[in-house]
């Protein structure tokens, strides 16, 4: 039996939030996905050892508090997350943005399709490809 | 006879050995330094040689020398100043002579000093120090030549860095500048990548969800108006993302490329189909020529401008725009024209000429207009940023060219933009 996919998801907006559950759901019946709401809430879930590590995790660039940058970085300096594959999940379609956050580790920048349906094709990528978490520059 | 004659060449011979060893003394003397100058007889004149001409030059040259010389002695005593580092220090020359140079010399560098001193004994070496003359501090270049051993002296050459250094510092200050409002764009850009952009991604998603959900539901008509919503806010997006490019852009020649400014009028045009027929327009296009530009900037300046002239319409009037073209001549029927918007001699310019029958302003605010956030109407009246035309003046600015306004109030307006053909080689627009 295929394993149980965990993906983590912070986002401060609930109808991203909502679509993004609702592909990933489509994409995979099983799937797991536990969310915060800011950077803050997602590094205490994310380091709270009585939670399941993620497969996966997407972060939103602009969050209160802790931004998806910082976050990113927080998560590459803490040896039990370091390993898992993040990625940036962002309405910015700048192309630096894009260089900058590779940079600092993410293994891909995605920006918030307009049209919902297009999150399930990227979740069905995202899901079926093998990512490595890279290692930040 | 033969007696004579021998006494007579001993006394040549004493004669000449008289001379012999007064042009040995003279040699001495010359090599020495006591002799400033001699005279030689010459056709029954003497002629004076002032060994002092062979200085004389260096004399003058470092007399007028745009830097300090100094000669100082091995323990730092000042011997010899040229009038510049008299001037330099506000001091007379008579009071510099005679002074230790490290009275001269700020108190934090006084060590470095007598370092690059020690190893100027040797030989010669160079610093950049501080003067402290009549509590001013004087950041100068400094560099040794040791004389010895012919002389027991060093020569100093002192070179005021006060201009450059204050050149740094404006440098420095206008790069510190230049970064803040580096800092502002890449705010800027943020905000706009970011937050003016996620409302509208969230209108093109529900518009969306909307019409996938409800598509056996609703009426073509409604589906047809989700269709104007979704691509209203795609538009709004592109055009973020335009302004976005547009203003951190850096302007350089490459970006300039043959445009054709029919197939870019033609665009802006599809852009307003529907206000055109909601408004009843009639608009007459001219042939257009192909100039150097930078397409998305032209684009952005025809649908601003042909905005402007369909959304000031007068009330019951159906808008009736022309754009035209025509070249500047560059003969003196049009040299007011040239000198009167400043424009380049060498260049060949177009002149896009967009012409309404809408409600015009008063010629008085012809130039205001172009200001940012400027509004001539009320938001109620007319809705808009106030940025359309300044905008437009930027990216005339952008293609060395100009806009300018001629109107009357409830008659129409015409704006002229001047474009130059081709950009020079060797010229880059300036922001």
């Amino acid at each position: 039996m295929r394993k149980k996919i965990t993906l983590f998801l912070a986002d401060d907006d609930e109808d991203d939030k909502k679509l993004f559950i609702e592909s990933a759901k489509q994409v995979d019946k099983q799937i797991q996905i536990f969310t915060a709401s800011d950077g803050q809430e997602a590094l205490s879930i994310l380091r709270d050892k009585r939670n399941p590590l993620p497969d996966y995790i997407f972060l939103d660039l602009r969050m209160p508090r802790i931004s998806g940058k910082q976050c990113l970085e927080e998560i590459r300096k803490d040896e039990r997350l370091q390993h898992i594959p993040v990625f940036i999940y962002t309405t910015s379609r700048e192309v630096m943005d894009s260089i900058k956050l590779k940079e600092s580790g993410a293994v891909h920048f995605i920006s918030k399709p307009a049209d919902p349906s297009e999150i399930y094709y990227i979740l069905s990528a995202v899901l079926n490809e093998k990512w490595h978490a890279v290692k930040s520059q | 006879m033969e007696k004579a004659d021998s006494a007579d060449l001993l006394l040549q011979i004493m004669h000449l050995q008289a001379r012999l060893s007064e042009a040995h003394e003279v040699i001495d003397a010359i090599k020495n330094g006591s002799v400033d100058a001699f005279a030689m007889k010459k056709d029954g004149k003497a002629e004076v040689f002032t060994l002092q001409s062979l200085d004389y030059a260096y004399r003058v040259l470092i007399e007028n020398f745009n830097e300090g010389a100094l000669n100082i002695t091995a323990d730092g005593l000042i011997v010899y100043s040229n009038s510049y580092f008299s001037e330099l220090t506000q001091t007379p020359i008579s009071k510099i002579i005679g002074t230790n140079i490290i009275d001269l010399i700020a108190e934090n560098d006084r060590e470095k000093f007598w370092d690059h001193f020690a190893m100027a004994l040797q030989g010669c070496s160079k610093t950049e120090i501080s003067l402290q003359v009549l509590g001013k501090k004087i950041p100068v270049y400094i560099s040794f030549t040791s004389i010895q051993p012919e002389l027991a002296t060093v020569g100093v050459i002192i070179t005021d860095l006060s201009e450059k250094k204050q050149h740094e510092q404006t440098l420095l200050a206008k790069n510190r500048e230049l970064e803040h409002l580096n800092k502002s764009l890449d705010q800027f850009a943020s905000i706009a990548s970011h937050d003016l952009q996620e409302p509208l991604r969230k209108i093109q998603t529900f518009a969306t969800l909307f019409k996938q959900r409800f598509e056996n539901e609703l009426p073509l008509q409604a589906m047809y108006l989700l269709d104007r919503i979704k691509g209203s806010a795609e538009r709004m997006s592109l055009l973020i993302q335009d302004v976005l490019n547009f203003s951190r852009v850096a302007f350089t020649e490459n970006m300039f490329v043959d445009t054709d400014l029919n197939e870019a009028l033609n665009a802006t045009l599809q852009d307003f189909d529907l206000l055109i027929s909601e408004k009843n327009a009639s608009i007459i296009v001219g042939h257009l020529p192909v100039i150097k530009a930078i397409p998305p900037q032209i684009n952005q300046l025809f649908y601003n401008l042909l905005g402007n002239a369909l959304k000031f319409s007068r009330p019951r009037v159906p808008p009736a725009i022309s754009i035209s073209s025509r070249m500047v001549l560059q003969d003196e029927t049009e040299a007011a024209y040239f000198s009167k918007f400043n424009l380049k001699k060498e260049l060949l310019y177009t002149e896009l000429s967009f012409a309404d029958n809408g409600i015009g302003f008063d010629q008085q605010f012809a130039e205001q207009i172009f200001s940012i956030f400027e509004r001539l109407n009320s938001r109620q009246q007319f809705e808009g940023t106030g940025i359309g035309l300044a905008l437009c003046q930027k990216i005339a600015g952008h293609h060395q060219g100009r806009i300018h306004a001629v109107a009357e109030e409830n008659i129409g307006a015409t704006f002229h933009v001047l474009l130059p053909v081709t950009q020079s080689a060797n010229q880059v627009a300036g922001c």
